[in-house]
């Protein structure tokens, strides 16, 4: 009977524990580093549970936390970089070239720079995005992501740490929503790191 | 053995247990709190608001954009249904109405493409309040609408402003 009891207590206790152990990973798991990618076209990463009730709650919580408000992807993909095209971590103190060869197969588009806490970087600056009004008829075309002013079209990252990139694409082509994988994106190329702000 | 078995056992069912209550709390958590953090629609439910374009200082809500002026409301469809009104762009240009439940789900949007004449009006309900064309169901008694309207061009905005606040959110 006693040994009866002394179970009862260790697998409730360790069943408490557990809970409190697994509510903590998935705290951990939401608002630690985790980015919401499922589909990668590198090094844009998208989801298509974006909005969705569909979603299963690890990828509803995530994109709480960085993509609140979010539109499903019949009305709007959303792309986000956070690295290089080579891997490499976006970072402030460093030059890029976003390098079109063509604008995003949708109705309208933009190009955002977020600061690593999903803000826009306060700076002053007034140069956080680029879009289709501003590109026209181009189809060639680069973004300067530099913390000094750049000739053509610029955004700064200046005050924006680790910063990321969010491509907007509203009303996609059909094929992109039917697989985002298939868009034609732009390449993130570092130039230099390391200049004086 | 299973002395321990059973207690660890437990101890996996609570782990997981745990883990997907916390993931079925958090988004309806960070939903409330972004909702409470929406200044400008005032914390009233059924009536709108305009948000001021955005820039650096914005802090309502993660990743917004400054190509874009926002208008919403906050809804609350338990004592009736309420209508929606939205201007399409008279340059061409996108807008759309999302609707979202209190989990941040992203039940319906419309566009301006759905917007023939100019202005759309739309009764949004609870399941079993109202049926029948332009009638939107809401999967939760609470939310939020949100309305784009694409302003890239400088030059036209003061005229975009003045149309977009035509989006109304009102009781019926």
């Amino acid at each position: 009977m006693a040994n009866l009891a002394a179970m009862i207590i260790r697998s409730a206790l360790t069943a408490l524990a557990g809970l409190v152990i697994g509510s903590c990973l998935a705290v951990f798991l939401v608002f630690g580093p985790a980015e919401f990618g499922g589909v990668k076209v590198d090094p844009w990463r998208t989801n298509v549970h974006i909005g969705s009730p569909d979603a299963p709650d690890i990828v509803r919580s995530i994109i709480a936390r960085r993509g609140l408000l979010a539109m499903s992807r019949e009305e709007t993909v959303y792309f986000s970089a956070d690295t290089d095209s080579d891997g490499r971590t976006l970072d402030e103190t460093c030059d890029y070239r976003v390098v079109f060869t063509a604008q995003p197969d949708a109705r309208w588009w933009s190009l955002t720079l977020y600061a690593e806490d999903d803000f826009l970087p306060v700076n002053g600056l007034e140069a956080h995005s680029v879009s289709a009004q501003d590109a026209g008829e181009q189809q060639n075309f680069a973004v300067t992501v530099s913390r000094q002013q750049a000739d053509g079209f610029w955004v700064s990252p200046e005050n924006g740490g680790a910063f990321n990139l969010t491509l907007r694409l509203y009303n996609p082509s059909e094929s992109i929503v039917a697989d985002p994988g298939v868009a034609v994106l732009p390449a993130v190329e570092r130039l230099t790191c390391g200049g004086a702000s | 053995m299973t002395r321990w078995l059973i207690p660890a056992a437990a101890g996996l069912v609570g782990l997981v247990l745990g883990f997907q209550l916390m993931l079925g709390f958090l988004p309806g958590f960070i939903m409330t709190q972004a909702m409470e953090r929406f200044e400008v629609l005032g914390g009233v439910a059924n009536e709108e608001g305009h948000a001021p374009p955005i820039d650096e200082t914005a802090r309502s809500v993660v990743r917004p954009s400054p190509d874009i002026l926002y208008s919403g409301c906050l809804f609350d469809v338990s004592n009736g249904p309420m209508t929606v009104t939205a201007p399409a762009p008279s340059d061409g240009g996108y807008a759309s109405v999302s609707f979202f439940d209190n989990r941040t789900n992203n039940y319906a949007v419309v566009n301006d493409r759905d917007m023939e004449g100019g202005v759309v009006t739309y009764t949004l309900a609870a399941r079993g309040q109202a049926s029948g064309e332009g009638v939107i169901e809401a999967p939760t008694d609470t939310g939020l609408i949100l309305y784009r309207r694409i302003w890239a061009d400088p030059e036209a905005f003061e005229a975009t402003d003045t149309d977009r606040r035509r989006f109304d959110c009102s009781p019926i």
